[in-house]
């Protein structure tokens, strides 16, 4: 969490950059020429933005702590929902397009989105459903793919550092941290006991655990409506 | 207005030593300021120019230019293989450069830019007569300098 934190803080300082109007930035330069330029930056600057909102928007939601207020976990989720289902995702999903390394790397940036839309569509269903622990799940999906911005470039630091051909690392430090994201959820999630729900009264959770597996039915089970 | 383009002496500088001076060293120093945590590319620990004609060629505004091309050594934990060819990314950069004007550009596409663009310059593509050879003319003497520099000898970097 403190890695991630420090990460996205990175990013949001570095990124200052693609607001200065008198040069370009070098992750634009690369890119040039491009057939809509203006577009191309405008959706740059709102993913930057965006991005720079949520990801510590989701790490700030998913603290133990934040769950002692749940009227601002309630607001600050809906906000960071606006703010990824509108700007970040449509936006990232336009960039996904004429992302360096071609078509594999716009299906893994593009997949990365669709599994950030999806799981924070699902996961604001299960909370209006009251199934705080779908609605864990499914945030914490939306969270991990967050985190690839952070974990890929620390990744592609690093391929750089041995050596490694940068088309090929750049496309190796996207999938490994997409796919490594959904299953260490996955993973995560079924060997961690659950917890009571946190936003009900003590005296209301008495039962049984609900099972375990990610894949098992009822209001915890990933992709059921609500 | 129109100008006769400007000829410096040849021999002032070689093609390598511009493209080292006007490119390689304020792009390695612009790199040195920014932030390595990020999506672009890294920058690399080396670069090595090439000039890749051995007769300088000339375009269609009859001023002579060179090809080359960068290549890239990265691997921050690889310094000792600096020897080792198969360590270089080839042709990282590729353009031509004009040594009596001082004027690089780079291909991106099929499209030529200056070369200020790497440095974080807005530059548009340079018209079609840079970095592409002249045809061949029979007719000899020199060629009619001053009825191609239609953009002032700047080198251009219009559309």
């Amino acid at each position: 969490m403190l890695g991630l934190g420090l990460g996205a803080l990175i990013i949001g300082w570095a990124s200052r950059v693609y607001f200065d109007s008198d040069e370009l930035a070098p992750f634009v330069i690369e890119k040039l020429p491009l057939p809509h330029e203006d577009l191309w930056l405008a959706a740059l600057k709102a993913h930057v933005v965006a991005a720079s909102f949520a990801l510590p928007a989701c790490l700030l939601l998913s603290l133990r702590r934040m769950l002692r207020f749940p009227r601002t976990h309630r607001w600050l989720g809906r906000g960071t929902g606006a703010v990824v289902l509108a700007a970040l995702v449509p936006s990232g999903l336009y960039l996904s397009l004429f992302a360096k390394g071609g078509a594999p790397a716009t299906v893994g940036f593009s997949l990365s989105g669709l599994i950030v839309a999806l799981s924070m569509v699902q996961g604001i269903r299960r909370a209006r459903a009251k199934d705080h622990v779908g609605h864990r799940r499914c945030m914490l999906h939306v969270l991990a793919q967050l985190s690839v911005a952070v974990t890929s470039r620390t990744l592609l630091y690093l391929l750089d550092a041995v050596g490694i051909d940068p088309d090929a690392a750049y496309l190796f430090a996207l999938w490994v941290p997409v796919l490594a994201s959904v299953g260490f959820v996955e993973v995560w999630i079924s060997r961690r006991p659950h917890r009571r729900n946190s936003h009900e009264p003590k005296t209301l959770s008495p039962g049984p655990a609900p099972s375990r597996t990610p894949f098992a039915g009822g209001p915890q089970r990933f992709g059921s409506a609500a | 207005m129109q100008r006769p383009i400007e000829i410096k002496p040849m021999a002032e500088a070689t093609a390598t030593a511009v493209v080292e001076k006007q490119l390689v060293k304020p792009l390695t120093e612009k790199e040195a300021r920014r932030s390595r945590f990020s999506r672009s590319y890294i920058p690399p620990l080396a670069r090595r120019v090439r000039v890749l004609d051995g007769e300088r060629s000339t375009d269609g505004r009859g001023a002579e230019f060179a090809a080359f091309a960068v290549d890239e050594r990265s691997g921050l934990f690889l310094r000792h293989a600096a020897d080792d060819s198969s360590r270089w990314r080839k042709d990282a950069i590729v353009g031509c450069v004009y040594p009596a004007r001082d004027e690089i550009f780079i291909k991106r596409g099929d499209k030529f830019f200056d070369a200020g663009l790497l440095l974080g310059k807005r530059t548009a593509a340079a018209d079609d007569t840079v970095c592409r050879p002249a045809p061949t003319r029979i007719d000899s003497g020199l060629p009619t300098l001053a009825s191609t520099s239609r953009r002032g000898g700047t080198g251009g970097a219009e559309r």
